[in-house]
């Protein structure tokens, strides 16, 4: 009989800031005394897990993500999250786990801005914050406080948009934590995402505009020190209004060199973005 | 076999997805009329500014009108709008703001009676929002220009 094994996940979500895709940060931010709140929920499909024999795994996790505009071109982000998690191990056994996962806390900061017209821009800014112990057991939580730091780059241009990020986290601890995912430990990460967005609607905005939709898509990669390598691919669909945005999208493997953790089979994910 | 064919599944459904992709940008560049400019196409709003224009943009002299319109760079989306108007509002002397992402301008109306902000005020609470002033005009002003739009 298929037990269910809740594994809480902390996937590292962006920050809520407009024009920004699903996974990949963008250099923009709530404006100082506005706030954001971002919750997703995404399903994820894991095959077999080299390490402990795991079958499969499906997961379903619950990520909010709360930014604040601290001052200009600042911005201070939370970032927690639940799960619960399907497993299936080699025996046809399966197990449930739930938890919390770690508590992701940073700051972004505006370095560059260049207003090039009404709707163009140039913008860069970095990131820098820490992951900070749940308090939960190895399944959940590294049990450590691990920093990491990024930069991201945005570029608007008519209806085109386009975000790189990158970004490295030190994992000073994480063994034996569970790592479908990646990134979240023991060897330290590197994720690189690139993200297009294209505004479908309206083609123009208008005097009375209030909302747009997008299609994006994006590239998002990560690159551990144990030599595992993932890059997926995510097209998404995208509704901004002036006081709140709704995002929908799907996560595809591309290119897998894994040897320390399961692969990812599919993502879907969905979520809202409120302002106040 | 079941895990394999997810796999597979996955696989095919990431072509699926790459390819219609590619197939509605392709499609959304070629559906530009072939007498349309790039810059109109691609929804492009370049506001006419002058050396004078922008000396007036940092005034710190009250503004006379209670109308006032700001051009501003940088607003490429709807959720800009909501950050500019949040930052405007709290500016003491404004009481109504309205933005018009078609021409990158937002139309204020000031308290009559009240003291007004300067243009200097107005574009901190600008930058605050996260962009740029680069012209400020006041109702009835002479000479006052709009932004131009390029030519479809």
């Amino acid at each position: 009989m298929k037990t269910l094994s809740v594994v809480l996940l902390l996937a590292l979500a962006s920050a809520a800031s407009a024009q920004e895709a699903m996974y990949t940060a963008a250099a923009t931010m709530p404006s100082p005394g506005v706030s954001v709140v971002r919750p997703q929920f995404n399903y994820l499909k894991f095959g077999t897990n080299p390490e402990d024999g795991t079958q499969s795994t499906d997961r379903y996790q619950l990520v909010t993500s709360f930014q604040t505009g601290i001052a200009r071109a600042w911005s201070l982000t939370i970032d927690f999250g639940a799960a619960f998690e399907d497993s299936e191990n080699a025996a046809g056994n399966n197990h449930l786990d739930k938890g919390i996962e770690d508590i992701d806390l940073y700051l972004k900061y505006r370095f560059y801005k260049n207003d090039t017209g009404g709707i163009d821009t140039i913008r860069a800014a970095v990131m820098f914050g820490a992951e900070f112990p749940s308090g939960d057991d190895a399944d959940f939580s590294s049990d450590s406080v691990d920093p990491h730091a990024g930069v991201v780059l945005t570029m608007v241009r008519g209806r085109h948009g386009f975000n790189q990020e990158i970004d490295f986290r030190l994992n000073t601890n994480g063994a034996g934590v569970d790592n479908n995912g990646g990134g979240e430990g023991p060897s330290d990460a590197l994720r690189f995402n690139s993200a297009y967005l294209y505004r479908i609607i309206p083609d123009r905005f208008t005097s009375t505009s209030t909302g747009a939709w997008y299609i994006t898509a994006e590239m998002n990669g990560i690159y551990e020190t144990n030599g595992d390598t993932e890059l997926r691919w995510s097209p998404g669909l995208m509704y901004e209004g002036t006081e709140f945005a709704f995002e929908l999208m799907a996560q595809f493997p591309l290119y897998k060199d894994l040897h320390h953790r399961a692969e990812l089979d599919l993502a879907i994910g969905v979520g809202i973005r409120l302002t106040f | 076999m079941f895990y394999s064919s997810a796999r597979t599944s996955a696989r095919f459904a990431s072509f699926l997805s790459v390819a219609a992709t590619a197939l509605l940008l392709s499609g959304c560049a070629s559906n530009r009329p072939s007498n349309m400019s790039p810059e109109y196409e691609e929804n492009v709003i370049n506001h006419t500014v002058s050396e004078a224009d922008m000396a007036a943009a940092k005034s710190k002299k009250a503004i006379e009108a209670d109308t006032i319109t700001l051009w501003v760079n940088g607003l490429g989306c709807p959720l800009c709008a909501s950050n500019i108007d949040r930052q405007l509002e709290r500016v003491p002397g404004v009481q109504t703001v309205a933005v018009d992402l078609s021409v990158g301008k937002v139309t204020l109306g000031l308290i009559g009676g009240a003291p007004h902000p300067s243009p200097w005020t107005l574009g901190e609470a600008v930058e605050d929002a996260g962009f740029t002033l680069v012209k400020v005009e006041q109702a009835g002003a002479a000479g006052a220009t709009p932004a131009v739009p390029p030519k479809p």
